[in-house]
């Protein structure tokens, strides 16, 4: 009986693996891809013993991957920092410091948090272009904080009312001035959901394309997905150099992934959250 | 309610929240109604002209807008189905206790860290008449000429929809396994003890305990579905000739390749009708207390 069920759980096991591994196949085939000759790339099936690593160097000069990067994480960092910033004041407002009306307003952030860029694209494009902002960086950013706002506030809102009303109380008492209490009672209490709210935003504006693809024309101000799909687009691009390039694009979130794998489940999850 | 003074700084702290989601949001969805109204090629203001409810007329009245709207359902339906089921079963999968179960779960968690761009690549290129597949079918002999995935009418939504399942498969299956955690271990005991079969836990106790999970996945795959965009656009454009055309590649076609800024503008009011209602039911499900 116990045998029985110890190979039962051999069997389940391998086919565990297997099952993994075949889900991993199509980006095995990419990776085997990156790696081949010219004219391995169309004809051969999978790993090709004639290995071309300069693919990757090639791939990255004809991407332009060292602007890409720089301009993804430009766009990223800023609007991720700006977007906590300003979320944490508002969640601190609806949660601890609430006004007339401020459940109302709430409310219809929250109604916002639905609304993809594709709904606003041409009323954004043609305000970005009337204040000069259009083909840059800038207007990037503050389209991000915008479609970032309404989930942070709401997962970092959930979060501040978890915290004991008496602490703040007790804060006020001792004459702590409100924007005190929020930078030394608040904010530190509140690391983990900051670190959700940090991944879920970057993960966000770190793969964002329709809004790159709209609001900017110069390929010297890409980001990453735009410059990735402008380069493929071209119908005569190398097979071996876009695979490269995808693996390139691929590799440092897989290595973020590695280092922070909880808070990236905690962070990609945090769109599922209760109100 | 607070005192005045503590009202007013909580208004100020609000203040830049509101005033990012007043310009950027509000005020452009205002705007799209506007535009819905105009006929304008997008670039001088002072061109717009008035032209009533003619957009909406030639809107519902068009092939491809009906085409594309088609798309998007067929698209909302197929990913939102498998995709429940797949990260069901995967999550009681890697729900048991024995090695390769984390390996599964990572492996399968993988492609939702990229972007659906990288996903669109790859696809394409694995389906193409070069790809791997082609070339696996070929060998096994199920087929001698190459099957153009992307470049057939009838298959390319349906090849942009398994990519897609394959992206997000994982996403589901972790909000399903961070469920079936959370069911007491008593209670899956107690009814095999009382001598119910596997099927039976899964239907009487897993899912009728889930269902709140279920609820919510279900909305986030629908909501994510009626947006979808990245995807079709790179691997297909919409094409060939339409036939794959979502809500939001063929808006971006008439806003930006074709400059009918009336005419897409009509696309995007039905996306921001379609959203809100989706924020409503969204917000009266996980309704909390104010």
């Amino acid at each position: 009986m116990k045998n029985k069920k110890i190979v039962k759980n051999i069997i389940k096991s391998i086919s565990i693996y297997l099952l993994g591994i075949v889900f991993l196949i199509p980006i095995f085939w990419v990776f085997s891809l990156s790696l081949r000759s010219k004219k391995d790339a169309l004809t051969a099936m999978f790993f090709t013993k004639d290995i071309h690593l300069e693919n990757y160097v090639k791939a990255w000069k004809t991407f332009g991957f060292s602007e890409l990067y720089i301009n993804s994480i430009i766009v990223t960092l800023i609007s991720v920092f700006i977007t906590i910033v300003i979320a944490s004041l508002a969640a601190y407002s609806f949660s601890r410091l609430r006004y007339k009306g401020s459940n109302i307003v709430f409310y219809m952030i929250l109604l916002g948090m639905m609304i993809p860029p594709a709904a606003v694209i041409i009323p954004l494009f043609v305000m970005m272009e009337n204040l000069k902002l259009y083909n840059t960086l800038f207007s990037l950013i503050l389209s991000y904080i915008a479609f970032g706002l309404p989930i942070a506030t709401l997962i970092l809102r959930g979060f501040f009312m978890s915290i004991p009303p008496e602490l703040v109380e007790a804060a006020r008492i001792d004459g702590s001035s409100e924007i005190g209490t929020f930078f030394r009672i608040i904010i530190p209490l509140s690391k983990p959901a900051i670190s959700t709210v940090v991944i879920f935003l970057f993960m966000q504006n770190w793969n964002e394309f329709l809004l790159a693809l709209v609001l900017l024309r110069d390929k010297f101000l890409y980001t990453l997905p735009v410059g990735v799909a402008n380069f493929v687009g071209q119908w005569d691009s190398p097979w071996e150099l876009v695979a490269a390039g995808v693996i390139i694009a691929s590799v440092p979130v897989f290595l973020l992934y590695l280092f922070l794998q909880d808070q990236f489940v905690k962070g990609l999850t945090a769109g599922a959250v209760k109100g | 309610m607070l005192n005045k003074r503590l009202q007013r700084i909580g208004f100020c702290f609000s203040l830049p929240t509101i005033l990012f989601f007043v310009c950027f949001i509000s005020i452009p969805i205002i705007f799209t109604l506007f535009l819905t109204f105009v006929s304008w090629q997008g670039y001088d203001l002072a061109q717009i002209k008035l032209v009533g409810i003619k957009n909406f007329i030639d809107v519902f009245t068009d092939k491809i807008m009906l085409k594309s709207f088609i798309n998007t359902l067929i698209f909302v339906i197929f990913t939102t189905f498998f995709l429940n089921v797949l990260g069901f079963f995967g999550a009681m999968v890697i729900d048991q206790k024995i090695p390769g179960t984390k390996f599964l779960k990572n492996a399968v968690f993988l492609p939702v860290l990229l972007s659906p761009i990288i996903i669109g690549i790859m696809w394409s290129r694995m389906l193409d008449a070069f790809g791997i597949l082609n070339k696996f079918l070929q060998a096994i002999h199920l087929t001698e000429l190459p099957i153009l995935f992307l470049g057939s009418s009838k298959l390319a939504i349906y090849t942009v929809i398994a990519a897609t399942i394959w992206q997000f498969a994982g996403y589901d299956m972790l909000l399903y396994y961070a469920g079936i955690q959370g069911i007491p271990g008593e209670l899956l005991e107690a009814a095999r003890i009382d001598g119910a079969n596997e099927k039976g836990v899964i239907f009487k106790i897993i899912i009728p305990v889930l269902s709140p999970v279920i609820t919510i996945t279900l909305l986030l795959n629908i909501i994510g579905g009626f947006k979808v965009f990245d995807i079709v656009y790179v691997m297909t454009k919409g094409g060939p000739n339409h036939s794959s055309d979502v809500l939001a590649t063929y808006l971006f076609q008439q806003a930006f390749r074709l400059n009918n800024m009336g005419f897409a503008s009509v696309i995007a009011f039905c996306i921001v009708i379609l959203s809100l209602i989706a924020a409503i039911v969204r917000l009266n499900i996980t309704k909390e207390n104010f």
